[in-house]
């Protein structure tokens, strides 16, 4: 264990830095509730069940949130919904 | 005869002439669309990422926005070549009949947004032509599907008993 002097807090003037980003898929009239059921098992592998639970969520709630992590894979995550026509956004 | 059926080497692609004739127009419409703001059929493909920052948003479009593009120009170039073959049947790889689902899918959010459909009671309100070309697409879409995901069915978790 070191003796050093621990460095002295760095004053932090956003207190949302540390919150994990989230990629959020809204509810849209056009997508098909099949297709969408696909492409949350092929982009994050989810089974058929959690890929329907998040599905039925976006449906019924409006939105869901489908995965989290550092923004940079968010904003990733995010491109790869984009690509198969989901209405994807990222949020802290 | 059955547009996509499952094969060990992919998805045999067979269509109709009445189909082809339809389908052949997808990719050019796609690649003709407006500036987003002026045609909701672009900006319904090009939806902003950050709903509450639009500096960022922009930002990931300046960044992200070629590659989608060229992604997407990739998936109708890759749709055009199996219609070139489907009259007589070809075999779409997993990734070309994927492309083919996503192309699919773009001609119905373009023509859905074109359409005005913004909010699922729209969608009961069009003339029965548009609901027509929306729910032909979405059929193709589903029968495309179902080829796509008979591969699946070998991970589906067994039934508890």
């Amino acid at each position: 264990m070191t003796t050093k002097p621990l460095d002295a807090p760095v004053a932090d003037s956003d207190v949302k830095t540390d919150l994990p980003w989230q990629v959020i898929v809204w509810n849209d009239p056009v997508n098909l509730m099949d297709y969408v059921v696909f492409v949350l098992r092929k982009l994050f592998g989810h089974t058929l069940e959690e890929a329907t639970r998040l599905m039925l969520a976006v449906h019924n709630e409006g939105r869901a949130a489908v995965s989290q992590g550092p923004r940079e894979q968010a904003e990733m995550d995010c491109y790869r919904l984009h690509q198969y026509g989901l209405w994807a956004t990222v949020e802290q | 005869m059955i547009p996509f059926l499952p094969t060990p080497d992919g998805i045999l692609v067979t269509l109709e002439p009445d189909d082809l004739d339809l389908l052949r127009q997808l990719p050019e419409f796609l690649a003709q669309l407006g500036d987003p703001g002026e045609d909701p059929a672009a900006s319904r493909l090009q939806v902003p990422v950050y709903l509450d920052d639009p500096e960022s948003s922009e930002e990931w479009w300046r960044l992200m926005g070629g590659e989608l593009d060229q992604s997407r120009a990739a998936d109708r170039s890759a749709f055009a070549l199996i219609l070139e073959a489907a009259t007589a049947g070809t075999v779409a790889s997993i990734p070309e009949a994927e492309a083919f689902l996503r192309v699919l899918n773009e001609s119905r959010l373009a023509l859905g947004a074109r359409l005005g459909v913004e909010v699922e009671a729209d969608y009961d309100e069009l003339p029965e032509d548009d609901r027509s070309a929306l729910d032909y697409l979405a059929g193709m879409q589903g029968l495309l599907l179902v080829a796509l995901s008979v591969g699946d069915l070998s991970d589906l978790d067994e039934p508890e008993g």
